[in-house]
């Protein structure tokens, strides 16, 4: 009895800890090289639409399993997937998965039970779930992932920005700034988010990219972002340590915001930040000329349309490349002060 | 001819001593080695830095150790905070309301859901669990709602700065001395009440309570309220730390709250607790993070440290039960 009563919170905490490092830990599954399609490999004619719809009849529906609502990135693809659906006549449903393997699993077996025909699904831990992908394409599912690139190997479709790419693409323009304004000199924090396999991908282009453009620049260290308050207190207590920090780069904008915080917080108005994502707030941040200098656009909403659109061409038996790549854009004061000129370039 | 009863004595009275403050000496000996092994953990920067981050998590984590205190538990605690966060943001940024008008239907906000919990549980007799797991899930759909996946962000947020970067004198931070006033009225409310006896008495024992005359339901439905008015104004605070709300912006607290009241030694089963351990397991578990990123231990050690001390501190508090 004694021991139960130690052991429960024990194992709890053990369970807790070591389930966490395990994701950590993980590395990404390898991606396949393959031949990327564009955009315009997926647009989808009059024909294939009316042929989607006549696939899927009364009952059928396109499921949309997304990684997390919680950042706007993630919410706006699904969101705009279901309603570029649904605008189309297309029947859709979408699932947030929490950022939960279970509750990915769980959203993959009751969605092809239902009687899915496609799964447009992010996945932020691969092979956690491929049992349960397996099932649905051996059940005839046929599979559209989004933000990542590991399912092709299932016959599965990716549309996908690649998060070296992004990281690349953020890192390469820190250190541009880095050269430009502080002589090649920085001290700078990456922010991170080691839960997400697929994002240390990112943080570790991000680090590569600023290593290979600015060598003279130090890389304080890697702190915990991901979400605003986690990089609010990181940076919180990496300024007490580091007060020499004078850059910060992001994996995404929402850990770039807290960031910022801790900056104003401690007095500093002389620092470079840049994001991932381009969030609304990030855009307008950067219009307002202070410390948040770029971020990277995934351009969630035409991810989002596109992940229909290959549904669409599945549904319709058409041909279809497997990987189609979403280009990545830098946003900077340049590129939203253009865009501001000329308004068709920013749709 | 004495010597070994005296040695058995002391190693009693030694684990006594540590059944009792088990996670307290940890901690102790936690701050000791970041004081020599950092240039900066003992400073009053960053030990206000320390406290000002336990705020959030220790105001919120009163409510949770209250309704630990009946042998019941509120998972929706921090969907709560996060909720009232975006409710707040969204009414001062898109509705234009007034801070103080703002704070005052957040934290009826907060009582509301309270009272749904406390209803929930106590007349139609929903295990807690599966209450407050149900209208977790539920807040957390509303917060999205109303955000739809975006941040709320706007210069009227900052007339509530201050409740994060504000000091007295400029030296105590603001968020530092609401944290020491909530746990002092806690502390008072707990120990000084009718009230407060009777939640230790429902804690320890429900059906004797109610035999004595105490209304249980109505002391549960208290205290329900209690916690969720304290989630919405951790909430407000979160607002006004971040600057900005969004639908996941407290998704990360539940863990540390819970945490912070079982590690500070109170009972699951009711009855049993010190609120002021609570406290200081609050800023335990935020000194964790402070000290290992002031220490350079990389990102991904930093999990399994924490992990190893806590379980260290756990299973030196865990020692009381082991008491003869």
């Amino acid at each position: 009895m004694k021991l139960q009563k130690i052991s429960v919170p024990v194992v709890c905490l053990m369970v807790a800890v070591f389930s966490n490092v395990y994701v950590s830990a993980q590395e990404a599954t390898p991606e396949p090289v393959m031949e990327l399609g564009t955009e315009a490999d997926l647009e989808p004619t009059e024909a294939e639409i009316e042929a989607a719809l006549t696939a899927l009849g009364d009952d059928g529906f396109i499921g949309i399993i997304a990684c997390t609502f919680g950042t706007e990135y993630h919410f706006t693809v699904a969101d705009t997937a279901r309603q570029y659906a649904e605008d189309l006549g297309l029947q859709a449903e979408v699932f947030d998965s929490q950022v939960n393997v279970e509750r990915q699993i769980s959203a993959i077996e009751s969605f092809t039970a239902d009687g899915v025909d496609v799964l447009v699904i992010c996945l932020f831990d691969p092979p956690s779930v491929l049992s349960a992908l397996e099932a649905a394409s051996e059940a005839g599912v046929q599979i559209v992932q989004y933000a990542g690139r590991q399912l092709a190997d299932l016959g599965g479709v990716t549309i996908s920005i690649e998060d070296a790419d992004l990281g690349r693409a953020a890192g390469e323009y820190a250190a541009s700034l880095i050269t430009e304004e502080m002589g090649g000199e920085a001290n700078i924090a990456i922010l991170d988010f080691p839960d997400v396999a697929n994002v240390v991908i990112r943080a570790d282009a991000i680090r590569a990219a600023i290593e290979a453009g600015t060598p003279n620049a130090v890389i304080v260290g890697n702190y915990l972002g991901g979400t605003t308050e986690f990089g609010l207190a990181s940076m919180e207590s990496a300024l007490i340590e580091h007060p020499e920090i004078n850059v910060v780069v992001s994996i995404n904008d929402a850990g770039a915001y807290g960031a910022m915080q801790a900056l104003e917080n401690a007095g500093r108005t002389d620092a470079i930040i840049v994001g991932i994502d381009a969030e609304d707030q990030a855009r307008e941040l950067i219009t307002e000329g202070g410390m948040f200098r770029g971020t990277i656009d995934t351009s969630p909403a035409r991810t989002g349309e596109l992940t229909i659109n290959a549904a669409i061409k599945l549904l319709a038996g058409s041909e279809i490349p497997q990987n189609v790549a979403v280009p990545v854009t830098l946003i900077n004061a340049d590129v939203l002060a253009e865009m501001e000129a000329t308004p068709e370039s920013s749709s | 001819m004495s010597q070994p009863v005296d040695r058995s004595s002391t190693l009693r009275r030694v684990v006594s001593f540590l059944g009792e403050n088990g996670f307290i000496v940890i901690f102790v000996l936690w701050a000791i080695y970041l004081s020599l092994n950092t240039r900066n953990f003992a400073t009053a920067n960053n030990l206000f830095t320390v406290l000002r981050q336990a705020s959030i998590i220790g105001i919120v984590a009163i409510g949770a150790h209250y309704v630990i205190l009946l042998g019941d538990i509120d998972l929706s605690l921090a969907s709560n905070l996060t909720l009232s966060g975006v409710v707040m943001a969204a009414l001062m940024v898109n509705q234009g309301i007034a801070p103080l008008g703002a704070l005052l239907i957040t934290l009826a906000l907060g009582a509301g859901i309270g009272v749904i919990n406390g209803f929930i549980i106590t007349r139609l007799k929903i295990n807690a669990i599966i209450t407050t797991l149900g209208v977790l899930g539920i807040l957390e759909g509303v917060a999205f709602i109303i955000t739809q996946g975006r941040t709320i962000s706007g210069s009227e947020i900052d007339a509530i700065k201050f409740l994060s970067t504000g000091t007295l004198s400029s030296i105590i931070p603001v968020p530092v001395i609401l944290l020491f006033i909530f746990y002092g009225v806690a502390f008072i409310v707990l120990r000084r009440t009718t009230y407060g006896a009777h939640v230790f008495a429902v804690g320890n024992n429900n059906k004797a309570a109610w035999l004595s005359g105490v209304n249980v339901n109505l002391v549960k439905l208290m205290t329900y309220v209690l916690a969720g008015t304290l989630a919405a104004f951790g909430g407000v605070m979160q607002v006004a730390r971040q600057g900005t709300a969004t639908g996941a912006m407290g998704s990360d607290f539940l863990f540390p709250i819970l945490t912070a009241v079982v590690l500070g030694g109170a009972s699951l089963t009711g009855g049993r607790g010190k609120i002021f351990n609570t406290l200081i397991a609050a800023i335990f578990l935020t000194s964790i993070t402070n000290g290992m990123i002031l220490l350079g231990v990389d990102i991904y050690t930093q999990r399994v440290i924490s992990g190893a001390i806590l379980i260290v501190a756990l299973s030196l508090d865990r020692l009381r039960m082991m008491r003869p």
